[in-house]
């Protein structure tokens, strides 16, 4: 088992079969793979639990500074979930391919290693290799496809069915906030659903970016000036800190895991069928089913470590917006009431559904109040949120 | 023989690490100051709009207010006096052109809070249209100043303090434009902006 770590790791490469049959070698590689993910997972984890840190003291910059350095750290270790993770995905599919046709050199990085390439003039390794990164390519192209999107204008508009705002009262909120954060006024827009919260999103018009801010009728309808300024203002700060970039590229990488498992989970029901149809057993079959199931768990605890490290990224960055919108306004009472107001709606009002939740629920990460509760969940309970606040509130 | 050169390749590495750093640094200090440019343009911009709307207001309540010649000639006054100060800073952001400019504002504030004072005996001039509709832009136009001052002083204290820090200040001490604190703008009472901000917008 020992060595299986550094099959992972190095790129040295052993000429010779390290066990005696193939299945053997496939069974540890596999479980050796599984090994090391679960182990990125468990050090990553380990790493944010002892260093994400709560701000001491009560000025607004501080908190700003604590939530941007967390949330650092926490993209960080994204990063490496994900590096490690396409090294899984590598091996597997290297894999394939030496089984496949039998190769007598096995080293599940020849890939990477030049070695291989120059000196074997391998036709099934190129082929590999090949495929490898054919495979690649789709994933990052169905990433950019993914986040690419959401981002035209009149598929924005039709999607949710979204009319464009033109309030003079808003109007002068928007702009006094974009002056106060130094950033262009975004296109508004209005959506109707009773529950209270806003959202920002970028939008392609006219082959420019533009930022469009999102409210809903409840905000209007619930919040007086001042609050309404404050959940503005905290829109405006996920502008400034470029969180829609950000939680799009997250929600990318998360997507492309998925994607995975889906790609593994086609394959065990493809073989599923050919089993039904020739009952006839060949090594082939037994292979893909090996690689379809370690695809699928690899997958799912890709995926299940992303989602959970995207959502503490982006409670941080609630964190940081709040902040930011006590520096834009100078006046956490009124966020602070704004959200004591969220509470008391959501309590009262249960059974209330909003009929445009697809809307809310796609642009969750941008929204002011969190659309999801649990532990996925995008934003910190209301709770902390005013913890936080009240905090900044001692130092006036 | 390949420790020496060993040691040799690390101390170049250092060395580069170093000057990559001191560049760093450089580039965030002329960052942070052109920010500073900019946020005072937006002050800028703001208060040029005020310089404009004065006037407009001024020919408007003219013929109501034929009594009050002393009055709206001092607003004139201290209304150029203010765009001139405020051409002043365009040129050189430094400190004693700000105060000037802190003065002159205050001045302009105090001057057109006594006009407003003075229009309340004017029932007639709150029916005229053009005149509500000028005084509740150049209130508009206060409030926005007031937000575009507060971003301009944020930038400030985060430059000033990103410049104090160790080591940004060993840097920053050999170039010339960053060696003076930029100054903070203080044109009106905290207490009376509070006010502003939140009685005008339900009247």
């Amino acid at each position: 088992m020992d060595n299986d770590w550094l099959n992972i790791y190095s790129t040295s490469t052993t000429y010779s079969k390290p066990f005696k049959s193939t299945w053997t070698y496939l069974f540890v590689e596999v479980i050796a793979i599984l090994i090391t993910v679960f182990i990125a997972l468990g050090i990553s984890f380990v790493c944010v639990r002892f260093f994400i840190k709560k701000p001491k003291h009560s000025n607004f910059f501080h908190h700003q500074n604590i939530a941007k350095s967390n949330s650092r750290l926490l993209h960080f270790s994204f990063w490496i979930i994900c590096i490690v993770f396409v090294l899984a995905f590598l091996n597997i599919s290297t894999l394939i391919f030496y089984t496949f046709f039998k190769a007598d050199v096995l080293s599940p990085f020849a890939f990477l290693d030049f070695h291989t390439f120059l000196y074997l003039h391998s036709f099934e390794l190129t082929l590999a290799s090949c495929l490898t990164f054919l495979l690649l390519i789709v994933l990052v192209v169905k990433y950019i496809d993914f986040t690419r999107k959401k981002n035209d204008y009149e598929f924005f508009k039709k999607q949710f069915r979204i009319i464009e705002y033109n309030n003079p009262q808003i109007n002068t909120i928007i702009e006094e906030m974009s002056i106060a954060s130094n950033t262009q006024k975004p296109l508004v827009f209005f959506l109707k659903d009773n529950s209270i919260n806003a959202f920002v999103t970028i939008l392609k018009k006219d082959n420019q970016e533009q930022y469009a801010l999102v409210l809903t009728r409840g905000l209007i309808l619930n919040l007086n000036r001042d609050e309404i300024q404050a959940v503005i203002a905290h829109e405006f700060s996920h502008i400034v800190n470029q969180d829609i970039q950000a939680g799009l590229q997250l929600a990318g990488y998360a997507f492309c895991l998925d994607f995975f498992s889906k790609l593994g989970l086609s394959l065990l029901r493809t073989l599923s069928k050919t089993r039904r149809t020739s009952s006839k057993k060949n090594n082939g079959a037994n292979l893909i089913l090996i690689l379809g199931i370690t695809m699928v768990l690899i997958g799912y605890v890709g995926s299940l470590g992303a989602r959970l490290l995207q959502s503490l990224f982006s409670k941080q960055r609630e964190f940081l917006a709040d902040s930011s919108a006590t520096q834009y306004t100078r006046n956490p009472e009124a966020l602070l009431n704004a959200l004591i107001k969220i509470d008391k709606f959501e309590k009262n009002n249960t059974q209330l559904q909003s009929h445009n939740k697809n809307a809310l629920s796609t642009y969750s990460h941008m929204c002011f109040s969190s659309v999801f509760k649990g532990i996925f969940s995008t934003h910190p309970t209301i709770k902390q949120r005013i913890e936080r606040l009240e905090e900044i509130l001692k130092l006036r | 023989m390949t420790l020496l050169i060993i040691i040799c390749i690390a101390l170049l590495g250092i060395i580069l690490g170093i000057i990559l750093y001191i560049i760093r640094i450089y580039n965030q200090l002329v960052e942070l100051h052109n920010q500073l440019g900019n946020a005072f343009s937006q002050i800028d911009i703001q208060l040029k709009r005020r310089y404009d709307l004065i006037p407009n207001l001024i020919d408007n309540v003219k013929q109501y207010m034929q009594y009050e010649q002393d009055t709206l000639n001092q607003v004139i006054k201290a209304r150029n006096e203010a765009s001139e100060a405020l051409n002043l800073v365009s040129d050189s952001l430094d400190l004693s052109s700000v105060k000037k400019l802190e003065l002159a504002e205050n001045v302009l504030s105090q001057t057109i809070r006594g006009l407003n004072v003075k229009m309340e005996a004017y029932p007639e001039l709150k029916a005229n249209e053009n005149v509500a509709q000028l005084s509740q832009e150049l209130i508009s136009t206060e409030n926005k100043i007031s937000f575009a001052r507060q971003f301009y002083n944020d930038s400030v204290t985060l430059f000033n303090t990103f410049k104090q820090s160790f080591p940004q200040i060993l840097i920053a001490n050999h170039f010339k434009r960053f060696q003076s604190d930029a100054p903070l703008l203080e044109i009106e009472d905290k207490e009376q902006i509070k006010q502003n901000i939140k009685t005008d917008f339900y009247s």
